[in-house]
């Protein structure tokens, strides 16, 4: 009967769905040192950025760039880098020790 | 019970008769939410991670700007800082940008200093002299060079300088290592053309958490050509990366939700004259309004489960085993290093019901409210057409 | 005998109040006892449809009453229409109107899909049903690809399967040929036979002119005009 095969179906992707979960939630354990390790190290090395986008200075180091880099050849201008349209601009810029202190 | 499994017995027999259709939207449907879901795993996994290990970041960073630009710090401004009372260490840091013509790559190179600890995520160890470095595994694959072989770097007067490889990071640090060199503080010195009385920047150890702000805003009064950074700001910064606001990730989960509502917007647009038929047929033959819904909702969770689950089950391969490869050319951009992705999974289970609910409750509410109107009608006035 | 159904000035317009509106049956009265076999006669057009479907529960008289087994069912909520569609009526259609693109026994059984009855016994039923009207064999084919007079006799086993007390056929002979209008008219003889109340729309003569029918009630403009006893 064809509603026990769809059922059968259904319960079988939750059943893999479950598996990966649980397999994920192993893994998760299982690299809680890798995790740690690398927290060590980037306080052994005084990290402040993670080595994805190698394009620019401000997509390499997004958290230590200047206000200004990404708008370096004029305010409107058109994205350079690919990877800059996957950083979105700091959703509070105002929020900035930098700014807030320039007003007072 | 009965009833309920009889009438879903019909549902799939009336989806069967229109087989390949029904197949390519689930296809379809699958691949929607599949790419759903795909981007909230990666940016979620991601962003755990990131948020995990920059927990680790320094309290505070002090930089010095020069016309709107970050400039080399001098470093007596670190006996002015180490004034400002709740202040532990105040540590200068050396480390710049490399471009390398031989690949086309930027590297970060970085000085340390002789005591930093061994690292577990470093196969070798540690420069601890000059003309010692120790390589990140996307510099080290670029440039087929590995421990106790030699790197070569232009300095800033053209010279070539040569190093002894002595440390390569492990592929698992690769999001944090990937295209560093570490080098002696005085090779870095060297190699940048930098005065030993200037600094990239300097870390500022705080005791009491609490009061990073108050102690940004001494060091940003003392020192009004300074812009110190806070962790609460470095960890704020990859909230953004990948959210919805990013150009990129905002592209593809819009285009996904519009192929989504096409699908549904077909549904939604009515009834054909066949389908109207066969609901005034099975009112005539003994199926009340509420039997003609169930049999709708059925079509609807048959396609839209289906496709939710299975679409599910695609992302969570695609990011976490096969490491985001289908997004991996549009991340990567023009960087000639990039790591490859090995995520951790990380699941937000709202999120994934948050899926649920733009998806299914949607598509099979298309299903229903079409053949409302038709299954409250007389049947009589249905078949006459 | 008893009476099963009855029309009291029952009246039904179509679209009313609107520039398409249709009188289709003014002022129509009858009574149908259980057991009988009664012919509507008429043209095109003359309502015959129209009080077999208020008779059959598949719409409201607009003006009227229509009492079954006692019931005023003009009233009812939709829901105990259905039931009564369910449980007293099989109606055979003019057009036959199986489900095309799903298979014969499976066109049997969906009269019976919105019960609690099992899905097994369901099926059982249906293949008796399809035995005695000789189309067993052809159970797992796709409606379409039978012939007309197959198709007919799908269409009287999914009426009976719900063993109802009352068949309503609408022009049960306009697609068939003259020896298959012949089988359908043994068919439902033997059905009046076994006690089933039959009322058949027809402006047919083949059908009419049979001498096992008790009444024929001659419709034309949407009202009775002659009411013959045999």
């Amino acid at each position: 009967m064809k509603y026990k095969i769809f059922i059968g179906v259904i319960l079988s992707e939750l059943l893999l769905l479950l598996a990966l979960y649980v397999f994920g939630q192993i893994l998760i354990d299982n690299r809680r040192d890798e995790i740690l390790f690398k927290k060590a190290l980037v306080k052994e090395l005084m990290l402040t950025d993670l080595a994805i986008w190698t394009e620019a200075r401000y997509t390499r180091h997004p958290s230590q760039a200047d206000l200004f880099t990404p708008f370096q050849d004029f305010p409107s201008s058109i994205e350079h880098f690919p990877a800059g349209s996957i950083i979105a601009p700091p959703m509070n810029i105002k929020g900035s020790t930098w700014i807030k202190f320039e007003n007072k | 019970m009965e009833k309920h499994k009889k009438i879903l017995e019909y549902a799939l027999s009336s989806l069967l008769r229109r087989k390949y259709k029904n197949l390519a939207v689930i296809a379809v449907f699958s691949l929607v939410v599949a790419i759903l879901a795909s981007i909230l795993f990666l940016t979620h996994s991601f962003k755990v991670e990131a948020l995990n290990v920059l927990i680790g970041a320094p309290e505070l960073i002090v930089q010095k700007v020069s016309g709107g630009r970050h400039d080399l710090i001098p470093t007596d401004y670190i006996k002015r800082i180490q004034g400002i009372y709740g202040i532990g260490r105040v540590i200068p840091r050396y480390w710049g940008y490399y471009y390398d013509a031989i690949t086309d790559g930027n590297y970060t190179l970085m000085g340390v200093d002789e005591d930093v600890q061994k690292l577990k995520l470093l196969d070798g160890r540690m420069p601890t002299k000059n003309s010692e470095c120790a390589i990140g595994k996307g510099i080290s694959d670029v440039r087929f060079t590995g421990i106790g072989e030699k790197m070569y770097l232009i300095d800033s007067k053209g010279k070539t300088l040569t190093f002894h490889v002595v440390g390569v990071f492990t592929s698992e640090s690769a999001i944090l290592t990937n295209d560093l060199i570490l080098l002696n503080k005085e090779d870095i010195l060297s190699l940048f053309g930098m005065s030993s009385d200037r600094a990239t920047d300097v870390v500022v150890q705080v005791y009491n958490e609490f009061e990073v702000p108050f102690v940004a805003g001494k060091i940003r009064e003392m020192l009004p050509d300074t812009r110190p950074i806070m962790k609460g700001e470095i960890i704020r910064t990859y909230e953004t990366v990948f959210s919805w606001r990013s150009g990129m990730i905002f592209t593809v989960f819009f285009g996904a939700l519009i192929a989504f509502c096409i699908l549904a917007w077909d549904k939604a647009t009515g009834l054909s004259a066949e389908e109207r038929q066969e609901i005034g047929i099975l009112k005539a033959i003994g199926w009340e309004t509420s039997d003609i819904l169930e049999l709708k909702f059925w079509e609807g969770i048959v396609i839209s489960l289906t496709s939710f689950l299975t679409g599910l089950i695609l992302a969570y391969v695609h990011i976490f085993f096969l490491g985001a490869s289908l997004f991996a050319s549009a991340l990567k951009g023009w960087s000639v290093i990039f790591p490859s992705f090995e995520l951790i999974p990380y699941v937000n289970l709202y999120q994934v019901f948050t899926v649920l609910f733009l998806t299914v409750i949607p598509y099979v509410a298309s299903t229903i409210i079409p053949s409302w109107k038709v299954a409250i009608t007389d049947p009589d006035v249905v078949m006459r057409g | 005998m008893d009476i099963v159904i009855k029309t009291e000035g029952a009246t039904k317009v179509f679209n009313p109040n609107m520039p398409n509106e249709v009188k289709a049956i003014t002022d129509v009265s009858i009574e149908i006892k259980k057991g009988e076999l009664v012919v509507l006669k008429g043209p095109s057009g003359s309502g015959k449809t129209s009080l077999l479907s208020l008779i059959g529960c598949m719409s409201r008289p607009t003006e009227g009453k229509v009492i079954i087994n006692g019931k005023d069912v003009a009233k009812l909520p939709e829901r105990f229409l259905t039931e009564i569609r369910q449980k007293t009526f099989g109606f055979v259609f003019q057009m036959f109107n199986l489900i095309k693109g799903i298979s014969v026994i499976e066109n049997v059984m969906l009269p019976l899909y919105p019960t609690d009855t099992k899905l097994t016994a369901i099926k059982k039923q249906a293949e008796f049903v399809m035995e005695k009207l000789n189309i067993l064999k052809k159970k797992n084919f796709n409606v379409q690809n039978l012939s007309a007079g197959e198709q007919q006799r799908v269409a009287i086993a999914r009426a009976l399967i719900n063993e109802p007390e009352i068949i309503l056929a609408d022009e049960p002979t306009a697609h068939l040929d003259t020896k298959l209008s012949e089988d359908l008219i043994k068919i439902l003889q033997r059905l009046n036979e076994d006690g089933k109340t039959i009322i058949m729309a027809t402006h047919d003569p083949f059908v009419y002119e049979r001498p096992f029918i008790n009444r024929i009630i001659e419709m034309r403009d949407g009202m009775v005009k002659k009411a013959m006893v045999r």
